[in-house]
């Protein structure tokens, strides 16, 4: 061959088609500063084929050219075009209505097992309360903390009791406050419950064990005085979705501990990343739950006092609750992608 | 002469075309540095609701705000990642970005996950370091103590991207994410004179003298000579110049002078480039010196 005819491989794929590599840095270049909204229907159209292009030119460069900063540019850019081709495509708003119709519902499904543990622990903790208050009432003031007993104990009259289950002092801004500090102290309660999973599930347990024991506090301290019916009307109509986010944070908890524990084929943390993003799903519903809950406590159970009205509400929770989780995005998948 | 930078850790995937690429995994400085621009965006945000708190008598209105606070320090993360879709504004300014460690699509719940995880190992921490003495009237000081140990071991979490090779967060672990950055690189002009036409130059070399380096000599060479742009020519180019004018025994032709040791170079670049292009078609790549040809 003769010295005119010869070209580099780095210059020939550079005269072929630098024009092109750089018009698409230029695109990538406002996408990723201005957003994809500014770019013009034409320039939107041309990007795969730009994309292509430069994936192809690097399949070249990689196999016949030896300058290494060729490859390289090509590599960072078809690196960054990968990025833009993978964004998500799904709105928030879209991704929020799948998350409550399929995603939290199939979650919870499939983590039946966390779900049931938590479940018998937390029932566990609830009896250990009533019958450890019940042989010695003192124990009352171990499972529940001043700050939540108030005025409420074994010592208090039977009549002060009663008053504190239809108490509705206060204005609708001071309930309103109420709610969001319930808020606040139960999606963090939640969160723990659920995080703590990690330390293989003890402050996990613990947690759910302690929620139990104070309600079953209450349930003694109330029942012994002839008042279980009306506590009941009092607890459940916040108490099904609250007590329900609590045990679905502590499976979500109990999952990630069981990934802890028996570690998966391929490593402990490739199966606790599969365990967590399986119980987030789950989590994040127990957390609308929550805040769903801090509202009826802080307004509804303040403002109805009829015991009928409150167990009618506390069955329409029960109801819509078990039948979100049950019963939603059964069928044929149709979101597999 | 070959030195190289500490290979930084790699994200590498493979496309849904076949392709293998490689990203840079972020720096835990970078990821902190990220961290505090947002926080302090957040810091502000906070502030300005702090003053509307303190100047209002309402109750509604400072119930509303508190839900707010909360509700804004909970989804602060999520809410930039997901609208800027894997870049806080932190993340923006440092040219990072959240992709999937699969290089698939990077999907909202991913997003979600991995900043609830931030508030577990940072915010909640932080409230209930914050609010120790409260809690500590309300549910008594052992509870609160308990809270306090868990609030330290949440806060130790933190250190995770500093052990790990990827910079793992967490969240990342649970969200199946990674942080990278993403460089710009411009088309760099070609090295020395490659594209020149070869025939122009008077510095010619021979089979034998080309043969002694392999690819990975060459990719050295390509480096040095884009260190050394000027045709002035540095200390670097006469020294590397003179190393390899002994290493293959070059001698000018016949009634000819030395050449400039950067012009030197240029034409070695460029002659080297055409042997090799024309060995590899042959299928003789070689990778190193003294290695003995594939094929």
């Amino acid at each position: 061959m003769s010295a005119q005819e010869f070209v580099h491989a780095s210059k020939r794929l550079r005269d072929d088609h630098a024009k092109d590599w750089q018009r698409y840095e230029q695109l990538l270049d406002r996408i990723e500063r201005r957003g994809i909204g500014t770019l013009g229907p034409a320039e939107v159209e041309a990007l795969p084929a730009l994309h292509r292009l430069v994936l192809t030119s690097l399949g070249t460069a990689r196999s016949s050219v030896l300058e290494d900063g060729l490859i390289r540019y090509l590599e960072t850019l078809a690196a960054r075009g990968n990025l833009f081709v993978n964004l998500p495509r799904e709105g928030l708003t879209r991704a929020c209505l799948r998350f409550l119709a399929v995603e939290f519902p199939k979650a919870t499904r499939a983590l039946r097992g966390p779900v049931v543990l938590a479940t018998l622990v937390f029932l566990a903790g609830t009896i250990a309360g009533y019958a450890a208050c019940a042989v010695d009432p003192s124990a009352f003031h171990d499972f529940v903390a001043p700050g939540l007993a108030g005025s409420r104990g074994p010592s208090s009259s039977t009549e002060h009791l009663e008053s504190t289950l239809y108490d509705t002092s206060g204005s609708i801004e001071e309930h309103l406050f109420f709610s969001a500090q319930l808020y606040r102290n139960n999606s963090q309660v939640l969160l723990l419950g659920y995080a703590l999973g990690l330390l293989f599930g003890i402050p996990t347990l613990f947690l759910l064990v302690m929620n139990g024991a104070m309600l079953g506090a209450f349930a003694w301290l109330f029942a012994s005085r002839g008042l279980g019916v009306e506590l009941a009307g009092w607890i459940l109509p916040h108490g099904v979705p609250e007590i329900g986010a609590i045990l679905l944070g502590g499976a979500g908890g109990l999952e990630i501990a069981r990934a802890v524990l028996r570690p998966h084929p391929e490593g402990r943390l490739v199966g606790i990343g599969i365990a967590g993003r399986r119980a987030t799903m789950m989590v994040f519903g127990a957390l609308a739950l929550v805040f769903y809950a801090s509202f009826i406590e802080g307004i509804v159970r303040q403002t109805i006092t009829d015991t009928a009205t409150r167990y009618a509400i506390a069955t329409v929770h029960l109801m819509a609750l078990l039948g979100w989780i049950l019963l939603a995005a059964r069928g044929p998948r149709k979101h597999a992608r | 002469m070959a030195r190289r930078p500490r290979q930084p850790a790699l994200l590498e995937i493979v496309t849904r075309e076949g392709v293998a690429l490689s990203y840079q995994i972020a720096s835990t400085g970078e990821r902190l540095l990220a961290f505090l621009l947002d926080g302090l965006v957040l810091i502000c945000f906070l502030i300005i609701f702090g003053l509307a708190l303190g100047a209002t008598e309402s109750m509604a209105v400072a119930a509303v705000s508190s839900m707010l606070v909360w509700t804004l320090m909970m989804g602060w993360f999520a809410a930039q990642e997901l609208f800027f879709r894997g870049r806080s504004l932190g993340k923006r300014v440092l040219h990072l970005r959240v992709v999937s460690e699969d290089g698939g699509q990077l999907r909202p719940e991913a997003l979600l996950v991995r900043n609830m995880l931030k508030q577990m190992e940072i915010t909640v921490p932080l409230v209930i370091l914050l609010t120790f003495r409260e809690q500590a009237e309300t549910v008594g000081e052992a509870q609160s103590g308990a809270q306090a140990v868990l609030a330290g071991v949440l806060l130790a979490l933190n250190l995770l991207p500093f052990i790990d090779r990827q910079r793992r967060r967490t969240g990342d672990l649970l969200a199946g994410t990674r942080v990278v950055r993403v460089g710009r690189v411009r088309l760099p002009a070609p090295p020395g004179s490659v594209g020149a036409t070869p025939g122009q130059t008077r510095i010619a070399f021979s089979g034998d003298q080309l043969d002694v380096y392999g690819v990975y000599e060459l990719r050295t060479l390509e480096d040095v000579l884009r260190r050394n742009r000027t045709q002035r020519g540095s200390a670097e180019v006469r020294e590397v110049a003179e190393a390899i004018r002994k290493r293959i025994a070059w001698e000018p032709a016949p009634g000819t002078s030395y050449p400039a040791a950067k012009e030197f170079l240029d034409a070695f670049y460029a002659a080297l480039v055409r042997h090799m292009e024309e060995r590899a078609r042959r299928g003789l790549r070689r990778e190193h010196q003294g290695d003995r040809p594939a094929g």
